[in-house]
């Protein structure tokens, strides 16, 4: 069980920066904010895949959910050191070009359904034949 | 490198402010005197009606899709197209062999016609180069025969209302 | 307040109405574009860590590839306006249990297990974009991952203008 002290302490210590962008002296970004940045992002796409009924829609809240994915990659290895960023921007490419790939097949699949049932609400194909 | 995208940075909010700072302007100055008629869709010609939404082409839709595997394509050879200089010979073998892959699917697409806009006559031949002479001895044949009925029928027609006048 | 912070809240701005805009739009075309805002405000936070060949891909694959085909994918499906399905437990729960999460996490974090240690990160050197070229070419790193993404790329052309090509064969 973990003490609700260590639970509130996000909010309840100074924003200490856990480490500092340098390039422009005397600024700091703790790597908290981003975090809360994705996290934010993720869960307006799980919200957008809950409450729409339109599959476009569910694929755009896939591509929020993804870009917040790749957005917490980014964020960890910046916070550690450059060899680290290049690790994360490796797989943040490729989380692009999954998303890419998974919204160009699943809207074709998307236009045929919409073809075969009229509807492309996710709740009216319900046969498995056309 | 954050001065490099802040020259990016000025120059979008440098074209967005000219668009929607001479906007405003223009909107203190001009003279504002709306009416029903000024404010129809169209001032002149008919009004608009049914939905907005019509149905597209599903071409449109292929050639995106084409477009954006290629898009993906050149931001690997991004990276590609800075480093293989430093690597020799075997990242130029590399970068040769990925970009062959993506040949063969855009040959692929080529050859199965998804890049030709206007279809043409022989559908779901591999290589359409437009119709066989059957074909266009078939639709002939069809044209010439669509023109004798049509003829016939008219013949027919002018035949009865001659007839008509000869009982009146 | 610096310079820093202030990009970083305007960025955050932008992105949380665009992601807002998606998800409440009741115009299809509408939520597109506020997903064009969210996954620009994302090429900022991109930027601002320093990676800024991933910003720049970010633009030109999203903004520039996917927004262009969810726009020619909404324009072959009909409107549909009354589909949201807005129940208030969903909507209030599901931010209470990913705040949960966040805390939760952020407290095991802050045992130490899975957070970086303190020390300064060195500031991106040369633009990143070289050293990704070269991990992309070496065969100790990312040159299997390389080659598989154009296979991947491949099979992904082939089998959605397929799919497509099947769709408009059979529309006419």
């Amino acid at each position: 069980m973990i003490a609700l002290t260590t639970l509130l302490a996000p909010f309840t210590m100074p924003l200490t920066p856990i480490a500092t962008l340098q390039e422009i002296p005397g600024t700091t970004l703790p790597l908290t904010w981003f975090l809360i940045m994705s996290l934010v992002l993720f869960t307006v796409g799980v919200l957008t895949v809950i409450t729409r009924r339109n599959t476009v829609y569910i694929l755009m809240g896939v591509e929020l959910m993804l870009n917040a994915a790749s957005l917490n990659f980014i964020a960890f290895s910046r916070y550690r050191g450059e060899a680290a960023l290049l690790d994360g921007t490796v797989i943040s490419t490729f989380i692009i070009v999954l998303a890419a790939a998974e919204a160009a097949v699943g809207l074709a699949i998307i236009l045929n359904i919409f073809g075969l049932f009229g509807s492309i609400r996710p709740e009216d194909p319900n046969l498995m034949r056309e | 490198m954050y001065y490099d995208f802040l020259n990016v940075a000025v120059l979008a909010l440098g074209g967005l402010g000219f668009v929607y700072v001479n906007l405003l302007i223009f909107s203190l100055i001009r003279p504002n005197k709306p009416s029903k008629l000024k404010l129809s869709t169209y001032e002149c010609g008919m009004e608009a009606f049914g939905s907005s939404w019509v149905r597209f082409d599903m071409r449109f839709y292929s050639v995106a899709l084409i477009f954006l595997i290629f898009d993906l394509e050149i931001a690997f050879l991004f990276p590609w197209s800075v480093a293989f200089r430093d690597l020799g010979m075997i990242a130029r073998v590399e970068g040769l062999i990925f970009i062959l892959i993506l040949f063969v699917g855009l040959i692929y697409v080529w050859v199965r016609g998804d890049l030709d806009w206007v279809k043409s006559f022989s559908q779901g031949r591999a290589i359409r180069l437009g119709p066989t002479a059957e074909e266009e001895a078939m639709l002939l044949r069809m044209q010439v025969e669509q023109a004798l009925s049509e003829a016939s029928a008219l013949r027919t027609v002018e035949e009865g209302e001659s007839s008509t006048e000869a009982t009146v | 307040m610096d310079t820093l912070t202030l990009m970083f809240l305007l960025i955050a701005t932008i992105t949380i109405a665009g992601s807002l805009i998606t998800l409440w739009s009741k115009y299809v075309v509408h939520s597109v574009f506020g997903l064009m805002l969210a996954l620009l405000g994302v090429a900022g936070f991109y930027v601002l860590l320093g990676a800024d060949f991933l910003a720049v891909t970010q633009i030109v694959v999203y903004v520039g590839g996917v927004l262009v085909l969810y726009l020619f994918g909404i324009m072959l499906t009909p409107p549909d306006r009354a589909e949201r399905n807005v129940k208030l437990i969903v909507f209030c729960s599901l931010p209470a249990v990913a705040g949960a999460m966040y805390l939760i996490g952020s407290a095991r974090a802050m045992e130490g297990k899975w957070l970086p240690g303190k020390e300064l990160p060195p500031p991106p050197g040369k633009h990143l974009i070289h050293q990704v070229g070269h991990s992309f070419l070496d065969k100790d790193q990312y040159l299997l991952a390389f080659e598989l993404a154009s296979v991947l790329l491949l099979v992904v052309l082939v089998g959605a203008v397929y799919i497509a090509r099947r769709r408009w064969e059979a529309s006419e």
